[in-house]
Parts: structure tokens; C-alpha cells; sequence
């Protein structure tokens, strides 16, 4: 190749091709299926287990609960649930709402002996 | 040769290496610059998904890729009326305008097989040997390809 083809060459070089638009990377990553379909199972997955675990009616049958109050249609009062900083915020202030939450929940979460056929008042009899 | 997946810092790596030079080879095949990008994205999306093998050497798969594609496309919207071409595929240096439109045309003119060697050769930066590959032709055949070709551009272009 002699120098005129040489100069040629490095004139045809001083054109550069336009730079295109830049690579849509995000694109890429978000066509992967694989990776679409287990970031929703995880979310549905923490979705229902947040709302089991916070689910529940704001009343309930005595019967179900004998160690709560009663009132005369037979229903249980039940406290509204508090979010953890509240409880939280709670204790900071001494507040009763505190106490009174954690009889309440006490009241429906944990085992009884006041039942006539609770397994505890069995126990304890013997 | 050894065969690998890319990372996708290397595909950035490549697009960025090479993208402005596979545009410019894709607009040989379609209609116009948009059209062009559009196949240059779609060999490197593949790429992202870790769906393509690549070997060690990649510019020669890659324009390979990118011929396909754009073979496709143009095959697909054959029936579509061609728009006016106003793309403008290089710019230059010293900002001429006219001069890079000029070597535009020559282009144009240039018969493919010519065209397509001169393009990998001087903006894409490959080896005889990987055009050759590329273009799945001898040695021998890509290097007088290419010599043709630029001989016929310069008269082209000559003041």
C-alpha cells in the first residue's frame, strides 16, 4: 500500500460514524422473564404473610375468648392492633395504651385455664 | 477459538467500541438511521440476555449479527414504501458538512460487497482477516474488495 492510499485511509478516518443513542440497559434487564417472575412471587409472598399476620376483626365471639371482657350481646371488645412504633412510643411515654395492648393481646394469643375444657385447668386440678 | 457469554460490562464495553461503526454498517441495509439502531440494539439486547454465544474474537460475529438482522428487517418492511433518506451518517472532524455528505453518496454508489468491506475495514477497525470472516468470503476476495472500493471512492471523491 503506498503512501497516497495511506493519506486516503486517514482522510476517510477523519469521518466518524454518529454516535448512537445509548444501549437501553435497563430494557435488557427487565425483558428477563426469569428474574420479572421471581421478583413477583417474592413480592405476593411477603404481601400475604404481612397481611396474615395483621389480619384479623376487630370483634370476637366471647366463646372464643372467655378471659377478655364481655358485654351483654356476647361479643368481645377487641383493641385496635398498634404498629410497632407506636407501641414503641408508647412505652417512651408510660402511657397505659401500652398495658392495655399487651392484656389485649395476652387475652387472645395466649393459652387459657378459665375454659372448662382447657388442658391447662386439667393440669392444674391434678 | 474459545466461546463464552458476555457480562454485561462487556457488552457495554463492545457497544460503546463498536456501535457507532455497526450503525453506519446497518444503515447499508435499511431505509433509514432509526431502523438501523433499532437492529444494532437488538444484537446487543440478545446479548444482555445472555442468549448468544460469543467467541473471543467478537467484531466479526458481531457484524455478522448485525447483517442478519437488518437482512430481516428489510425483508419485513419491503412491502412499506422507502422514506427519503436525509440520515446523516457521519459527522467530521472540522464540522464539513458537505465533505461528509459527499462521502455519503460515494458510499452509496459503491457496489455491497465493496461497500460493506470498506466500512468494517476503516470505521470498524477489523483485520482483513475478520472481514473476511465476517463476510464469510477468502482472504483474498475481501482484500481486493476492499481495494476496489477505495479506489472507486477516491475518484469519487476527488475535488
Amino acid at each position: 500500500m503506498n503512501g497516497d492510499e495511506e493519506k486516503f485511509q486517514e482522510f476517510l478516518r477523519g469521518f466518524e460514524p454518529r454516535r448512537p443513542r445509548p444501549l437501553p440497559l435497563a430494557t435488557g434487564i427487565w425483558h428477563d422473564w426469569r428474574r420479572l417472575a421471581a421478583a413477583a412471587v417474592i413480592v405476593l409472598a411477603t404481601g400475604a404473610s404481612l397481611q396474615l399476620g395483621y389480619r384479623g376483626p376487630l370483634t370476637k365471639h366471647a366463646g372464643e375468648h372467655p378471659a377478655s371482657g364481655q358485654n351483654p350481646s356476647g361479643a368481645v371488645k377487641v383493641l385496635p392492633r398498634m404498629s410497632s412504633a407506636a407501641m414503641t412510643r408508647a412505652v417512651l411515654e408510660g402511657s397505659d395504651r401500652f398495658d392495655a395492648q399487651m392484656n389485649d393481646i395476652a387475652a387472645r394469643t395466649l393459652p387459657r385455664f378459665n375454659h372448662t375444657d382447657s388442658s391447662l385447668r386439667a393440669l392444674a386440678k391434678e | 477459538m474459545a466461546d463464552h457469554q458476555l457480562s454485561t460490562d462487556d457488552v457495554r464495553r463492545l457497544y460503546d467500541q463498536h456501535g457507532p461503526a455497526l450503525v453506519l454498517y446497518a444503515s447499508l441495509f435499511v431505509a433509514d438511521g432509526g431502523a438501523a439502531e433499532d437492529v444494532v440494539h437488538g444484537v446487543f439486547l440478545k446479548l444482555l440476555r445472555g442468549k448468544q454465544i460469543v467467541p473471543d474474537a467478537p467484531a466479526a460475529y458481531l457484524y455478522r449479527a448485525v447483517r442478519n438482522a437488518a437482512l430481516n428487517t428489510r425483508r419485513d418492511r419491503s412491502r412499506d414504501a422507502p422514506l427519503p433518506d436525509q440520515d446523516i451518517w457521519f459527522t467530521h472532524r472540522e464540522r464539513d458538512r458537505e465533505a461528509a455528505f459527499a462521502l455519503q453518496q460515494a458510499l452509496r454508489e459503491l457496489p455491497d460487497e465493496q461497500r460493506e468491506v470498506v466500512v468494517m475495514r476503516i470505521w470498524g477497525g477489523m483485520t482483513l482477516e475478520e472481514v473476511a470472516e465476517a463476510t464469510d468470503a477468502p482472504l483474498n476476495t475481501a482484500a481486493s474488495r476492499y481495494r476496489y472500493g477505495l479506489a472507486k471512492l477516491r475518484e469519487r471523491l476527488k475535488p
